[in-house]
């Protein structure tokens, strides 16, 4: 096969024994990869009912058929499982060097079963691979992992790893790799986790090889010019990167303040990116082949005097202005203990928010709390409870259920803000309407990337949409999911969308497979994708009942700012999306969209 | 009247945000400020048909003008208005 490597590494971490078996072809014509593939060999292999922690849990790591070529941005892999955070399907991408890397050592992805009796890392170094005991990095943060790694095997080696709060078994807890680099959401790291799996390194010299090189390479030097000649991804990700949308989703009146309790932030411009490149960027970092660049080198001059990376906009969110914090500086700090012990960001901003309005309607008090109040705005006890959560020390051993958890601990589970027990990003869904539908609809809870209406509905990209009308949300919805299922699946960074489309990508994608296809029934893959992972979770006993958001959202009308009085219109844009989608009024495909999708 | 500047817009403006008197609309508003700040603003501000540059995102009182009216939308002293680049993020 062209652009695929055509092996695939099965570790069974109960017995330590490690299998390259072959590619399966048609799973990846059908699926794509990283995202796709992943999802579809997760569910031919693991019953739908198994519990995230357990022995029978498969975790998979995942490349694309573009990860690692000269297509822009071409850095990302999936991490594929069950969500322990929602108990959906999970797949969480993430970009810097380890998936190119990984592909490069000759592997389309890893599936790893069982669990280790034993803390191990999986050692790759092209054709040899083996276990390694990893007994000296348990307990190790991802940073001190990752450099222990490379001073035993060498510099070249790029790792995978998950930090304490992996070890630790926090509902949220992430993949890191590269250090800064997050497969944030849903929980993955535990799972990773609960298996002693420590960390993957790994160093590859072999060519991943296309089906035309030089008409590929005309597709991606077509796709580059675009993305350079683009204002967001050529100018404006490049200088202030994603922290730049604080400003105008705050403008807008969509910025989560409180808890969800406002959507306008006074202090939203101190925490934003402007702020940010004056007072702490050292210089942009890019991941894999990215042009963009839109990561973040920063250093802290204040009491926490550290280097790090971060945070992006909806980190600096769900510490900052989700809990009235406008000190950026904690807001970073927080960032990096995340990173350094490999948490999810926003689900840890939101929970620490949501413990604070607890606190302030009485419902947590001072005792819970360790003996010490919680209160909006307090920037210390957020930095410290983030800490307390990846060691799950005190009452951060309860925030390290995430939000729904630990509120419905306290009889307040509809203080949490999430859809699917995951904490919804920096984006409110009663100012900007598509964005709820989409987090009620996101296959893996509450979640920005399925599908960005942001994009039309407050940037004007590609077309403008009215962030506070129903009408039309339903069917650009529809059509991002499915194309950011494509996008995922390829091994691509979602923001090159942001400067091509569709037949740029369909074009990279037919030159390094040499599968003609065309650009049409490339989007319908990304429908197929989208619905293999609806089926997971109706299996799994998730409902219409379950696409929703929370009573704050549709109840609740915003108290102030642009968007005052409003409240998200879910029912009107759910039953339109459902027959879009062709799905019948429960949600659930109808045996025709099923067999049009081959999925029967 | 206050008009607020974000992202590479308040490199040129040297300042986050100024008052001044409300003009008629925001057509005008446009030609105000581009020649209160100078010619690099002019050049974010002011396409080559003479209105707004399509590169650019103006709210007023937090709605982007197209759902208002346009470079055409009234403008008062209590108004706020919001420059931006095309920006995006996530």
């Amino acid at each position: 096969m062209n652009a695929w490597m055509g092996t695939i590494l099965r570790v069974n971490l109960t017995t330590g024994t490690v299998i390259k078996e072959k590619l399966n072809e048609k799973f990846a014509k059908d699926y794509i990869g990283a995202r796709g593939l992943g999802t579809k060999y997760y569910m031919d292999e693991v019953k739908h009912d198994v519990e995230p922690l357990s022995i029978k849990n498969n975790l998979i790591f995942m490349t694309g058929p573009l990860t690692g070529t000269f297509a822009a941005s071409s850095a990302r892999y999936n991490v594929v499982t069950k969500g322990p955070l929602t108990g959906t399907i999970a797949a969480s991408n993430s970009g810097g060097v380890f998936g190119p890397e990984l592909k490069m050592a000759g592997y389309d992805g890893i599936i790893f079963e069982g669990k280790s009796p034993k803390p191990v890392y999986l050692f790759i170094e092209d054709d040899e691979v083996r276990l390694e005991d990893a007994s000296s990095l348990w307990g190790k943060t991802v940073f001190e992992t990752t450099d222990l790694l490379n001073e035993k095997h060498g510099e070249d080696f790029k790792t995978s790893c998950i930090g304490p709060a992996g070890e630790k078994l926090v509902l949220f807890a992430s993949v890191m790799n590269d250090k800064h680099r997050a497969a944030g959401r849903t929980g993955v790291g535990a799972v990773m986790g609960f298996k002693n799996l420590k960390a993957v390194t790994v160093k590859g010299t072999k060519s991943i090889h296309v089906a035309d090189p030089k008409a590929f390479f005309e597709a991606c030097k077509d796709a580059r010019i675009k993305l350079k000649a683009n204002p967001v991804s050529g100018a404006g990700l490049p200088a202030y990167g994603t922290e730049v949308l604080v400003n105008i989703i705050n403008s807008v009146g969509g910025l989560p303040t409180g808890n969800w309790q406002e959507s306008v932030y006074d202090k939203a411009d101190d925490t934003g990116g402007e702020s940010l490149v004056a007072k702490y960027l050292v210089r942009n970092k890019g991941c894999f082949a990215c042009g963009i660049g839109c990561g973040r080198l920063t250093k802290l001059t204040g009491k926490y005097n550290e280097i790090g990376e971060g945070p992006e906009y909806e980190s600096a969110w769900a510490m900052g202005a989700d809990c009235r914090i406008n000190d950026l500086e904690a807001i970073t700090k927080a960032n990096y203990i995340c990173n350094e012990m490999g948490m999810d960001t926003i689900t840890m901003g939101s929970t620490i928010a949501c413990a604070m309005e607890l606190y302030e309607k009485g419902y947590l008090t001072d005792k819970d709390l360790g003996g010490k109040p919680l209160l909006f705005g307090d920037a210390e006890a957020m930095v410290d409870f983030v800490m307390k959560t990846a060691i799950r020390e005190g009452f951060g051993d309860v925030m390290a259920l995430g939000s729904y958890r630990m509120a419905d601990k306290f009889g307040h589970a509809e203080l949490s803000m999430t859809a699917k027990k995951q904490e919804m990003p920096a984006y409110d869904g009663r100012a900007i309407q598509g964005i709820g539908l989409n987090y009620a609809t996101s296959n893996r809870g509450g979640c920005h990337v399925r599908g960005y209406t942001i994009s039309p509905e407050v940037l004007g990209l590609p077309l403008k949409m009215d962030p506070f009308v129903t009408e039309g949300k339903a069917n650009i919805l529809k059509i991002f999911q499915d194309l950011t299922a494509v996008v995922d699946s390829l091994g691509l960074c979602l923001f090159t969308t942001f400067g091509i489309g569709l037949p740029e990508i369909a074009a990279m994608y037919r030159t390094a497979t040499g599968i003609e296809i065309s650009d049409v029934e490339l989007l319908n893959i990304g429908d197929r994708i989208w619905n293999l992972e609806r089926l997971y979770n109706l299996e799994n006993g998730f409902t219409k009942a379950d696409d929703t958001l929370p009573p704050r959202l549709l109840k609740d009308p915003i108290p102030a700012g642009p968007a005052k009085g409003r409240v998200n219109q879910l029912d009107v844009m759910l039953k339109e999306y459902y027959e879009l989608r062709g799905w019948d009024a429960m949600g659930v495909p109808t045996k025709d969209k099923l067999k049009a999708l081959g999925l029967v | 009247m206050k008009i607020q500047f974000f992202a590479n817009i308040r490199d040129i403006t040297k300042t986050k945000e100024a008052e001044i008197a409300a003009p008629e609309n925001i057509l005008k508003l446009l030609y105000l400020v581009s020649e209160k700040y100078g010619k690099e603003m002019a050049s974010k501000l002011i396409g080559a048909d003479g209105k707004l540059h399509p590169d650019m995102i103006v709210l007023l009182n937090g709605r982007h003008i197209e759902y208002v009216n346009g470079e055409e939308s009234a403008l008062s002293d209590a108004d706020t208005v919001s420059f931006f680049p095309r920006i995006a993020g996530g």
